[in-house]
């Protein structure tokens, strides 16, 4: 096997909380997206066997087509990563992680005879324990057990692809997805022992974006979880300062108040007057505890608690900044300038944008934080948004997979190289 | 290095190689399709892609001397094109004629029309 043929056959794998990112090098720049989350159908139900079902579990673009009621979705719909974490014994989140890998591969693998098997690197968590990466690469030799569709493989974490992706040997990379948010130091390699990280990300918003919607009076539409992450990314707004832009909203209603249109239906939503309420999605995810949120909590919407998963503790309540900050501060001084000065935002809990008339009231994450960071003190930020944030991760594994030599295996004591799977 | 052009003006990405030419051994140029541009490219250059189907393939073809590799991926509805060209190929205008190929652009003027065009 030549070193040309590992370059032309690099398969990018980023099993992010909310969708899965996958794709050849041949791609671009692009990698295909799917829900991460498999449906686990009925197949003893009369219609399965009339319909002539013959699968226990779908994945990918096919989900949709085979949802049965709302109230089987909650007890079919797997979402193995939803805190970047599996169980070891959670067999289900397993096998929709094992379905989709091979979704994603299969789509991919060249019919012709000179296909030898991809060269498979994984991304995951930076919190993910040891068992996961096992899990894995055993995983790998079992789809393998049907068609080989992977040479080799290895897994890289998360904040990791991210710094290689922008050929960034020392900075701070935080990574936010839909289900938390990890702040990983890097130094060359991931400083493991200064990771935060926070138990929130994309869904914490869409959760307050659903009790806005409720008392917008769109109750009904609240329980449709894909149709409140579309409102919450055409309406959420980072304000510079949650104080100020509540008062600008509300004495420039005409400025805030949007209307949008689900497409292919006939909804339409307007928050009308209660349009101000679009800066306290953005504000949630950085700051949830400004008291604001007091009444939404008051009123049963979930508070984002803190949480221990493996060895890790995931702080629920905590501000974005200040997170940062505890970080940081873990690692040597005289690394800390230097993480200070490259701070890498990533991941689609970062995507906020500004709509044309909002400038100076409503901000982009990377403003955001570099006010939250200066308030507390911390001079010399800079804060930069990757390009096409949540890709980032999988070009980081193209990159990476590409870089990394043939002939070095991987080694379990640095957590790096080729594991041969074939 | 690498240069991302989106949605290139045929001369314009032929000036862009020719120019580089002259710095590099040679230029790997790659295009990136998806969706309806895909299936309609696939077209262009005579192969199929049956978008939701199954297999990937990879073909090769020839234009102007000049060998293409194109990666096509039915189920998400992807393509890739890609070629190699050094200093030789990119000073006869290869790369406008590949793009043109590719995007089913100007057609290339027959004997007829060319004696008609002399004639004028």
């Amino acid at each position: 096997m030549s070193e040309e043929y590992k370059r032309e056959h690099v398969f990018g794998l980023d099993y992010g909380t909310s969708d899965f990112k996958f794709g050849p090098i041949t791609l671009g720049e692009v990698p295909e997206v799917v829900e991460n989350r498999g449906y686990f159908i009925d197949r003893s139900s009369l219609m399965s066997r009339i319909m002539g079902v013959r699968r226990d579990l779908v994945v990918g673009k096919d989900v949709p087509r085979f949802l049965e009621s709302r109230e089987d979705l909650a007890e079919r719909m797997v979402y193995p990563m939803r805190n970047g974490v599996i169980a070891k014994d959670d067999e289900r989140a397993w096998k929709v992680i094992e379905e989709l890998t091979r979704y994603a591969l299969e789509a991919f693998a060249p019919k012709d005879e000179s296909f030898q098997g991809f060269y498979a690197v994984a991304s995951i968590s930076i919190i993910s324990p040891r068992y996961m990466y096992e899990h894995l690469f055993e995983m790998f030799r079992k789809i393998n057990e049907e068609r080989i569709l992977v040479k080799a493989a290895t897994i890289i974490p998360q904040p990791l692809a991210v710094a290689i992706a922008h050929k960034t040997p020392t900075c701070t990379v935080v990574e936010s997805g839909h289900g938390n948010t990890q702040i990983c130091p890097i130094s060359m390699y991931p400083v493991r022992n200064a990771v935060m990280a926070l138990n929130r990300g994309g869904g914490a918003a869409n959760i307050l974006t659903m009790e806005i919607l409720k008392d917008a009076g769109y109750g009904d539409l609240a329980k449709e979880e894909s149709l409140v992450r579309f409102v919450k990314e055409r309406i959420g707004l980072v304000p510079r300062n949650l104080d100020e832009a509540l008062r600008y909203a509300r004495s420039n209603l005409d400025k805030v108040r949007i209307s949008i249109k689900v497409p292919g239906t006939r909804i339409r939503v307007d928050l009308g007057e209660k349009a101000w309420a679009r800066f306290l999605i953005g504000e949630y995810v950085f700051n949830p505890g400004h008291e604001i949120f007091q009444s939404y909590f008051a009123r049963g919407m979930p508070k984002p608690s803190d949480v221990k998963i493996g060895d890790t503790y995931f702080y629920g309540m905590m501000d974005m900044a200040e997170a940062i900050i505890t970080s940081i501060e873990k690692c040597p001084i005289e690394l800390q300038p230097h993480l200070y000065s490259k701070i890498l935002l990533s991941g689609g809990n970062f995507g906020w944008r500004v709509p044309e008339g909002l400038e100076g009231v409503a901000v982009r994450s990377d403003q955001k934080l570099k006010e939250m960071l200066a308030e507390k003190g911390v001079e010399n930020v800079e804060v930069a948004i990757v390009g096409d944030p949540k890709y980032s991760v999988w070009r980081g594994c193209i990159v990476y997979g590409y870089a990394v030599p043939l002939d070095y295996p991987w080694k379990w004591e640095r957590m790096e190289g080729w594991m041969n799977v074939a | 290095m690498t240069i991302s052009v989106r949605r290139p003006d045929p001369r314009a990405l032929d000036g862009l190689v020719s120019v580089l030419s002259r710095e590099c051994w040679y230029i790997d140029v790659y295009y990136y399709l998806r969706g309806k541009e895909a299936l309609e490219v696939a077209g262009n250059l005579g192969l199929r892609l049956d978008e939701g189907g199954e297999g990937a393939e990879i073909k090769r073809l020839e234009v102007r001397g000049v060998s293409l590799k194109v990666n096509l991926y039915p189920r998400p509805a992807a393509l890739t094109v890609s070629y190699r060209v050094g200093w030789g190929e990119a000073n006869r205008g290869v790369v406008r004629k590949i793009h043109e190929r590719i995007f089913g652009g100007r057609r290339e003027a027959g004997l007829f029309e060319k004696l008609l065009r002399w004639s004028r």
